[in-house]
């Protein structure tokens, strides 16, 4: 571990240590700006002073002091109340007083409770009088001896002005990626990987586990690759290949498939937190979100290389299409930007913008960079080195874009998708699209001449009903983004996060401490919102964290875990990588090879290190229990996906369903649908809040947020699911159905029950269980019901129960 | 060390594997392996564990009323708005956030002061008045959000949109549960709609501490139960043999791999048990036709209006008294103008406290009777109140700005009224409680500092208070 270690855990620990704190603690460290402590000599107006000291000071100290003083320790919102200065000079979100002028100072509309946002005292209003008294001190110039106390003021906690970029590039994530010294014995990427494991295994003293038999590789592939798991045809077959290239000749094969599509892309799909209903309050149907689906399912099973994928993501509608189709493609991809979790109902619209690009970052920062970006809304990021400039630099190009349309309850917006074969328009077409545009540029007209909120919000439902609902008489259209129009523009710092305090302005940017030090901010066209160049810098080779966190994940879908285990956290609050030497031969030989997601798949997969048992050998079960050093596979639990497809397969009632809208037309609520759909799980409808009940209980992805990884919980839900729900007892009556005994085929019991093991389970019973089950089925209580389950449905239901059914070796 | 929740991340022992990768002697450690090599996924991250500081209540039943009740006119009269009813005045207004010309608009309804505490009840609520002395009101509640999502999911998870843990999550997380045959955290009847079950969601903290519903809006209250805790299927003879063939191919399958205990796969074991156990315990808790006829009839079972809301009181009895530790009631529909949302006809209000009214005191009564109010926290209200003003030409908008809630029992201060509002009732502005500080005020009283109660999650300690709320101590015992 020695090598594994060298990425400095011992300073990222103490970095832990340091910042062991609550969040509580953390931003009030940071909110807490010191007062100064510079004595400053001013006229002193006696009868001012008086006034002060009987009507102003005793309020301030008995109501204030508690959170604004030295003494007390506390500034919060950046604000101290106990010396002149510190009042002049104000808080996060400005001076609290203009000397002279009232009805300017924010202190005074704060205790007057003007605006619910900024009401001080926070728990009682001040009686009407003192206001009053407050509103003539300050008239006067609001006189006020008191000097800062410099002895407190230096206690007090100083707050973090700036990220040091160029430490911060000295953890380990955000340096260059290192290419590994290779033995010239190494002849290909899986023995490159198999070296490298071997380096710390042998460091530890550990033995590699051997390879697993062949009957549970193919399994494991089968559900790697394309979540099903083998007929016992495809078994039979490989078992009786002798050839050394057998598995590689399987492996191949499952690459070329449309489920390796449906499998990967639905890894992705968690990690997009892809959903066809928005969440929040209403959860309105996005009956266009299949196309985004559908789209990812593709790019995996065409292999289109990855960063393409991600300026597609990101900027598809920027980017030049060489024909219709694949326009259609990138303007689809960008449906990335708009699918997310929304609470469209929020009044607030300057907040709903700003909470939608927050989404965005978040969810962007994460998946492609494993970068928890949104810490830095309010403050500087407290653990990694993203500043509030940042942030709000990314969140310049993202306010550039337009993803709303604006309503009582808003919505994301529609846009048109060319036609596939690119046909010129009928007249009638093109007489209904006009009118169609004309309609919407009216009543966009109509929209900007309104300055009332309420008649803003009513005209705003009647484009959303039209464009968004009704949607073109022509053209499909798919959820994605469009530029603002007009000139591209920076933003401002939002003072603690709010975006009704702006502060300082910030230029459009990239997360600065990726870049090598010295090097200029991508420069972004003004006619353009910077998400192409945003696209380009996440999307290169040079970028330090996207390779790596796209090749670990990848490496995460093959292992169950990744080399780093915080798969969407690559920041000091994330783990740091087992394999720091593996995991930068990984991202190079991924980015090397054109970011092809199936050659890193392929390469991994033929390596020793991933075709070994899941079972520890005993020493490696003392020394490393959690496998970090791989001596082993590890024994993976089915996902709900693939637990749903085997038993559909199993009873012969999988539909072969290839995409396409799989919500009925007239759905009007997530809560209507009724989960009869019997194709891939895929393809299933993921509702924010109304998912199926065997994804609820088996750990399906939260559509809400980044899940690269998915939680593994064992609940008694999952037990009583598997014992009681229609959906496994229907699938278990119709796969017993298929082990009936036939005309041509007349087993005896004991052969059925055989067919029954190798079906499910991949392989023949143990002696133990096929007395178990040869018993069973002799002794099972008989019905006093006419429509009475055979045993051998109740056999077939305990086996889908069973942990060999449910995990993977 | 690193983790400040009251237990590290369960999938996989996260302080272990962190000591691990940053002890000087990395893997080599026999000793240290050993020490730490316990059976951390077994562990039952339900069982009961001690609390922060000794608590004072050890459970809660919260009365969602969805919607929003009116303050002004259920606990809070207003002299102003009778004065001055149809007078029009220049306000601030939630839904707009600016300053907007409206009509105040008198309460309907008479009230009388009641009890020792004299607290003035509207004659909406003739049943839940005689419970004053034992109710601890708070008349200084504001909170987030103006429409029912965003306050919905801020009522019970501390955040308008985002997405995290709800209130039982976190409870259930914190202290774990009495019963293990029976699920920590239920909701009865919940909605579909304003968040859903986002509302009773764990969100990124382990599934084991999400709530479960008996029930959801439009199932009847009779029918109302666990879902897939019996077999349609199978008579219990045949699922008897099932189970005991089932949990003997486990243990071969267990067996067959390795001799040593395997804690992962022992733990399918288990939760086969327990959800044998739940299946066989639970119908039994859930069954409310055990109760006498009294007590039924106490709770307004068996009439209209009561029936619907009187079970399910009766069932959250039930379920407190089995040693489930955080029970939501829900009075709520899937409209997206839920029950007490009289945007129009403020007249209906009628129909809800009707139906709601005798049930909770029926349950107030209960408890009491049965020394379970002193350590139960009851609470009772809506996601925010609604607006002295009219909407319409009878009707009143939702008002986040200035509400009532109660609380009884487990500690809080019976007959106090505590905070207030502005002369027509639509801020608070004495001795005001947020949102943040009522969920931190019960945390406290259950032994949780809301402080400290916290789950790492993408590299930030997460709290339900977020980095508000403070524990409101003059309501306390």
């Amino acid at each position: 571990m020695g090598s594994a270690a060298g990425i400095s855990p011992k300073s990222a620990a103490s970095q832990l240590f340091r910042f062991v704190l609550t969040t509580s603690a953390v931003s009030l460290l940071l909110e807490i700006e010191s007062g100064g402590g510079v004595l400053n000599a001013t006229e002193k107006d006696e009868a001012g002073i008086a006034f002060f000291e009987t009507k102003i000071r005793p309020v301030l100290a008995e109501k204030c002091y508690e959170c604004h003083s030295a003494e007390a320790g506390k500034s919060k919102g950046g604000l101290l109340l106990d010396n002149r200065e510190a009042v002049q000079s104000g808080g996060d979100s400005g001076p609290a007083l203009e000397s002279g002028h009232p009805e300017k100072s924010l202190l005074l509309k704060a205790i007057a409770y003007e605006n619910p946002d900024l009401e001080m005292p926070p728990k009682e209003r001040l009686p009407a009088h003192v206001v009053e008294d407050f509103r003539k001190w300050i008239a006067m110039g609001a006189p006020d001896p008191r000097e800062a106390d410099s002895s407190l003021t230096s206690n007090a906690p100083q707050r973090q002005r700036s990220v040091n970029y160029e430490a911060g590039r000295q953890f380990w994530s955000f340096q260059p990626k290192a290419s590994p010294a290779l033995p010239s014995s190494v002849k290909n990427g899986s023995a490159a990987i198999d070296h490298l494991i071997g380096l710390t295994l042998q460091e530890n003293s550990l033995e590699p586990a051997p390879l697993t038999d062949k009957r549970t590789l193919l399994r494991r592939a089968y559900f790697d690759l394309t979540g099903l798991p083998p007929r016992p045809e495809d078994i039979r077959r490989f078992l009786a290949d002798p050839s050394p290239k057998a598995f590689e000749k399987v492996v191949d094969e499952l690459l070329r498939t449309r489920a390796f599509g449906e499998r990967w892309g639905r890894h992705w799909l968690d990690v997009v937190r892809f959903a066809e209903s928005s969440g929040g309050g209403r959860a309105l149907i996005m009956p266009e979100a299949w196309r985004f689906r559908d789209y990812v399912i593709e790019a995996f099973a065409n292999d289109k290389p990855f960063d393409e994928l991600i300026r597609e993501h990101l900027a598809g509608d920027l980017i030049p299409a060489k024909d219709p189709t694949d326009r259609r493609e990138n303007l689809i991809a960008t449906g990335f930007l708009s699918l997310g979790p929304t609470n469209y109902e929020l009044q607030d619209k300057e907040m709903l913008r700003m909470e939608v690009v927050d989404e965005q970052l978040d969810t962007l920062g994460r998946a492609f960079m494993g970068m928890t970006i949104g810490c830095a809304r309010c403050h500087d990021h407290p653990f990694d080195p993203i500043a509030s400039e940042d942030y709000y630099g990314l969140a310049a190009i993202l306010r550039n874009v337009r993803v709303l349309e604006y309503g009582n309850v808003s919505s994301w917006i529609h846009v048109s998708l060319p036609l596939e074969d690119s046909r010129e328009l009928t007249p009638e077409e093109k007489t209904a699209q006009a009118e169609f545009e004309s309609k919407i540029a009216q009543l966009r007209e109509e929209f900007s001449t309104k300055t009332n909120d309420q008649d803003r919000k009513s005209v705003g439902g009647k484009i959303i009903s039209l464009a968004v609902q009704k949607g073109s008489p022509v053209y499909e259209s798919a959820m994605g983004v469009e530029e603002r129009p007009g000139p591209a523009t920076g933003y401002h710092i939002a003072v603690r996060g709010d975006v009704h305090n702006l502060g300082e302005a910030v230029p459009r940017s990239v997360l600065r401490v990726t870049l090598p030090p010295g090097t200029p901010l991508p420069d972004m066209p003004e006619n353009q919102s910077g998400r192409l160049e945003l696209a380009n810098w996440i999307a290169s080779a040079e970028n330090p964290l996207t390779s790596r966190v796209v090749a670990n994940r990848i490496w995460a879908h093959l292992f169950g875990h990744g080399l780093v285990r915080s798969v969407d956290n690559f920041g000091a609050m994330g783990d740091t990588p087992t394999h720091p030497e593996l995991l930068d031969w990984l991202a190079t030989h991924f980015v090397e090879g054109g970011w092809s997601v199936k050659s890193l798949v392929r390469t991994i997969m033929l390596s020793e290190t991933y075709q070994r048992q899941s079972q520890p050998a005993e020493d490696a079960v003392e020394t490393d229990p959690e496998n970090f050093l791989l001596s082993h596979q590890n024994r993976r639990r089915l996902e709900a996906e693939a637990l749903r497809d085997s038993m559909l397969l199993l009873a012969d009632s999988l539909k072969p369903i290839k995409g396409g809208p799989t919500l009925p037309k007239e759905l009007g609520s997530e809560f209507d649908y009724d989960f009869s759909f019997r194709g891939r799980s895929v393809y299933l409808p993921v509702f924010r809040n109304n998912l199926d009940d065997l994804f609820e209980v088996f750990d399906f992805a939260n559509p809400n947020i980044v899940a690269g990884q998915r939680p593994v919980s064992t609940i008694p839900t999952q037990a009583l699911y598997l014992m009681n729900s229609d959906f496994v007892f229907e699938q278990a009556q119709r796969a017993a159905a298929q082990t009936e005994p036939s005309v041509e085929s007349n087993p005896d019991d004991e052969a059925r029950i055989r067919q029954m093991f190798e079906r499910t389970l991949g392989r023949p019973p143990l002696p133990g269980e096929a007395r178990l089950a040869y018993s069973f089925i002799q002794d099972f209580p008989e019905s006093s019901e006419a429509s009475e389950p055979d045993a051998w449905t109740a056999l077939q239901q305990a086996l889908f129960g069973s942990i060999d059914f449910r995990y993977l070796d | 060390m690193i983790f400040h929740g009251l237990h590290p991340n369960r999938s996989g022992n996260v302080s272990r594997r962190r000591l691990l990768k940053t002890s000087a002697c990395g893997f080599g450690s026999l000793a240290l392996a050993g020490l730490l090599g316990e059976t951390a996924h077994a562990a039952n991250p339900l069982a009961p564990r001690q609390p922060h500081h000794p608590a004072r209540a050890k459970r809660v039943i919260f009365l969602w009323m969805q919607g929003g009740p009116s303050q002004v006119d259920t606990f809070t009269p207003k002299e102003r708005l009778t004065r001055d009813h149809d007078k029009e005045v220049d306000l601030f207004v939630a839904r707009t956030g600016q300053v907007d010309k409206v009509k105040l608009y008198a309460s309907p309804w008479e009230f009388r002061q009641y009890g020792e505490c004299g607290q003035p009840v509207s004659s909406l609520f003739p049943h839940m008045a005689r419970h004053v002395d034992d109710l601890c009101f708070l008349h200084g509640m504001h909170t987030e959000g103006v429409a029912h999502g965003p306050s919905t999911l801020f009522l019970h998870t501390g955040a308008t949109n985002l997405i995290r843990p709800s209130m039982g999550a976190w409870v259930l997380y914190g202290l774990g549960t009495e019963n293990q045959s029976l699920p920590g955290f239920v909701t009865i009847n919940p909605p579909a709609t304003k968040g859903g079950p986002r509302n009773y969601g764990n969100a990124f903290l382990p599934a084991d501490f999400q709530g479960t519903a008996i029930g959801r809006v439009g199932v009847p209250a009779e029918e109302a139960n666990f879902e897939h805790l019996t077999n349609a299927h199978l008579s219990p003879g045949q699922q008897e043999k099932q189970f005991s063939l089932l949990q003997g191919l486990n243990r071969q399958q267990i067996d067959a791999r390795a001799a040593r205990e395997d804690s992962d796969l022992e733990s399918v074991i288990n939760s086969f048990e327990l959800a044998f156990r739940m299946q066989a315990e639970a119908p039994e808790v859930t069954d409310i036709s055990r109760e006498s006829a009294a007590t039924q009839k106490m709770y307004g079972i068996g009439q209209t209006p009561t029936d619907s809301f009187g079970r399910q009181c009766l069932l959250a009895r039930r379920l407190a008294e089995s040693g489930v530790r955080y029970i939501q009631v829900n009075y709520s529909d899937n409209k997206a103008t839920p029950m007490w949302d009289q945007h129009s006809r403020l007249k209906e209000h009628e129909t809800h406290a009707a139906a709601v009214d005798q049930p909770i005191s029926g349950l107030l009564t209960d408890l009491k009777a049965r020394g379970l109010l002193e350590d139960t926290i009851v609470w009772w209200g809506g996601e925010f109140g609604r607006t002295p003003y009219s909407q319409g030409k009878d009707g009143r908008d939702h008002n986040p700005l200035g509400f009532t809630v109660w609380v009884a029992g487990g500690g809080f201060r019976p007959g106090l009224a505590y905070g207030e509002t502005d002369e027509i009732g639509q801020r608070a502005v004495k001795d005001k409680v947020h949102m943040h500080d009522l969920h931190a005020t019960i945390l406290h009283q259950l032994g949780l500092n809301h402080e400290r109660l916290t789950y790492r999650y993408a590299g930030r300690d997460f709290r339900l208070t977020d980095v508000h709320g403070s524990v409101v101590r003059d309501v306390l015992v």
